[in-house]
């Protein structure tokens, strides 16, 4: 039975890279939400630098991969929507981290 | 050649956290709360009190209403033009607070214990746990001036060590406590108060920017 290439194992990292994480915006988003509790969508577009419907379309994708949960309360009267990062969120992106370290290990230079 | 040190991880990891706490006291008005609080406290040790009022009483008000003032200059001025987050307390920060808290509650546990018995506390007891309360303030004060990397954190802190150390050398013991509340009172409101109007400079209110444009 031929052995595996070398290359090939070090390629597998890269194909396991979370495609939902693994873009400038989501990262940002993504990592800010993981650093603090909770914080509201004016928040992390001033942070993060987006504009609003950018934030919102990256923000819908990581809903709909469970990494972030979106609500919606009333503070004295007033709307606010609050973002915080999942359990799975958290999860994900130590996996990606991980990936990713790994990744940069194995590129030359 | 010589290979570079490899990175710390978690310093990185943390520029995100430290990016928000930045933001998010970068208005000053913790300063201001704060630096009310110590210069109200030092006014009422220097000013004839009125009678049948009590410091107990007074100190159990003030940060209930200097907190809630706060909070409202934070929701009309603060929210609306960068966000409104919610931060973890770190490990050390959680820990100070819980020293803070216990030197408080050992105060007011000692001063009752000696009042129901009839007698007066010893005359330098309620001193040297406020200079051991301040002192555990300025580490509160150096540790989010790491967290934030603002360095007027660190300020406050040495300002406070100095005021400590300056209340020591008086003999009256009044004059000593409100030096030593009062001085970095002082300086962290008025400090607090013109990081304020350089916050509400820097971060105009949303609709102001789109009447420009």
């Amino acid at each position: 039975m031929p052995t595996p290439e070398p290359e090939n194992q070090g390629l597998q990292p890269l194909a396991e890279i979370d495609r939902v994480i693994h873009e400038p915006a989501r990262l940002a988003i993504l990592g800010l939400l993981v650093s603090v509790e909770s914080a509201d969508f004016l928040f992390v577009q001033n942070q993060t630098g987006l504009t609003g419907g950018n934030l919102s379309s990256h923000m819908t994708r990581l809903e709909e991969a469970g990494y972030v949960e979106v609500t919606k309360e009333f503070v004295d009267r007033i709307p606010r929507t609050l973002l915080r990062a999942t359990k799975k969120g958290r999860a994900a992106l130590r996996q990606y981290k991980r990936n990713l370290l790994q990744v940069l290990k194995g590129l030359p230079g | 050649m010589s290979t570079p040190e490899p990175e710390n991880p978690n310093r990185k990891s943390l520029d995100l956290q430290r990016q928000a706490y930045r933001t998010l006291n970068e208005d000053g008005l913790v300063d201001v709360g704060i630096g009310l609080g110590l210069s109200f406290v030092a006014l009422y040790i220097g000013l004839p009190r009125p009678a049948g009022t009590s410091v107990a009483a007074w100190t159990g008000l003030a940060p209930v209403l200097i907190m809630l003032l706060v909070r409202g200059l934070r929701k009309r001025f603060v929210y609306p033009r960068i966000g409104y987050a919610r931060i973890r307390s770190s490990g050390p920060a959680i820990l100070l607070m819980a020293a803070l808290t216990l030197l408080l509650v050992a105060g007011l546990v000692v001063t009752a214990i000696y009042s129901r018995q009839g007698i007066r506390p010893p005359a330098m007891l309620m001193p040297w746990l406020l200079r051991l309360f301040a002192l555990a303030g300025a580490a509160m004060l150096a540790l989010m001036g790491r967290r934030t990397g603002f360095a007027r954190f660190y300020v406050y802190s040495a300002v406070v060590v100095v005021a400590v150390l300056a209340s020591v050398a008086f003999r009256n013991t009044d004059y000593g406590l409100m030096l030593l509340l009062g001085l970095p009172g002082l300086c962290l409101l008025v400090s607090g108060a013109v990081c304020f109007f350089v916050f509400l400079r820097r971060h105009p209110r949303p609709e102001a920017t789109c009447a420009h444009s």
